[in-house]
């Protein structure tokens, strides 16, 4: 039973994960369309998060997950709502990427790790102050 | 249903592992007996890996503030060094100045030190205070490399 739960947790850490990949590539397009002071810098990231999702994709044990018509992201009309939107998805990524760390075999750490330092410094790219400690709650 | 890592209960965790690291037994017991009047149980005694990658990672981190304290770095990262360095059981005092870095050059180096360690953790709660400093210096090189 202790292993089924573990195996659970391992699954839905990895699906977490994958899930605000593919919402952070429905939200760069839309941040880019919106803002165009913030097109170049919505185009990297998205380059860079089709990357990460497709990669995720084929890794996760079993993909129960599916991208969703829309997401709620509140106002986006000015520089400092898609930096903000921005941030929001990239901590919410070192979060997953961190308990993805925490309960997956040690064999996935290095994989967890990248993810987890690439979305810090996304967030900080985006305007977040820098953080002792991302992705802990 | 959504994970959440707490930093409370890893910070907890790695402080056990970190009195184990700088007072031996003795400073164990009495940080097991300050927990246990928190209410928590006290974690199982960690391994000597573990005792030794805290140890690293505290020499690393208390370096790296005098480093960042003579590059006259924003006081937002300072004051990320020090939190790093109180979570790892390291003081100010015990720093020495290595001097021969620039110190986003220093931090990315001392990052990329971290994240081999977290690797190497034997405990998940460690791995994850490992990892999770790791992102934490990524940022602060990028937010120091952005003030210059």
């Amino acid at each position: 039973m202790k292993a089924e739960n573990r195996a659970n947790d391992v699954d839905v850490a990895w699906q977490t994960w994958l899930a605000l990949e593919r919402e952070a590539v429905w939200l760069y397009p839309l941040i880019g369309a919106r803002i165009p002071a913030l097109t170049q810098q919505s185009r990297d990231a998205l380059t860079a998060h089709r990357s990460t999702r497709d990669r995720l994709a084929n890794r996760v044990p079993s993909d129960a997950t599916t991208a969703q018509a829309a997401y709620e992201i509140g106002e986006m009309s000015s520089v400092r709502d898609g930096r903000a939107a921005a941030q929001s998805i990239e901590k919410r990524i070192q979060a997953a990427c961190l308990t993805l760390l925490k309960v997956a075999p040690v064999a996935n750490r290095d994989f967890a790790l990248k993810g987890l330092r690439a979305a810090a410094r996304a967030a900080t790219a985006w305007g977040a102050p820098p953080e002792p400690f991302p992705g802990l709650e | 249903m959504t994970l959440v890592v707490s930093r409370r209960a890893v910070v907890v965790a790695v402080a056990g592992t970190a009195a184990l690291g700088t007072g031996g037994a003795v400073a164990a017991g009495r940080f097991d007996d300050a927990i246990r009047a928190l209410g928590i149980r006290p974690h199982p005694e960690p391994s000597s890996v573990d005792i030794d990658l805290v140890k690293a990672a505290r020499r690393d981190a208390a370096d790296l503030l005098i480093q960042a304290e003579s590059a006259g770095a924003a006081d937002t990262i300072i004051d990320l060094l020090r939190e790093q360095l109180a979570s790892l059981g390291g003081t100010r005092s015990a720093a020495r100045d290595r001097g021969d870095a620039d110190f986003a050059t220093a931090c990315r180096a001392v990052a990329d030190r971290r994240a081999a360690q977290s690797l190497k953790a034997v405990s998940p709660d460690l791995a994850v205070v490992l990892a999770s400093s790791t992102a934490g210096l990524d940022q602060a090189v990028a937010a120091f490399k952005a003030s210059r």
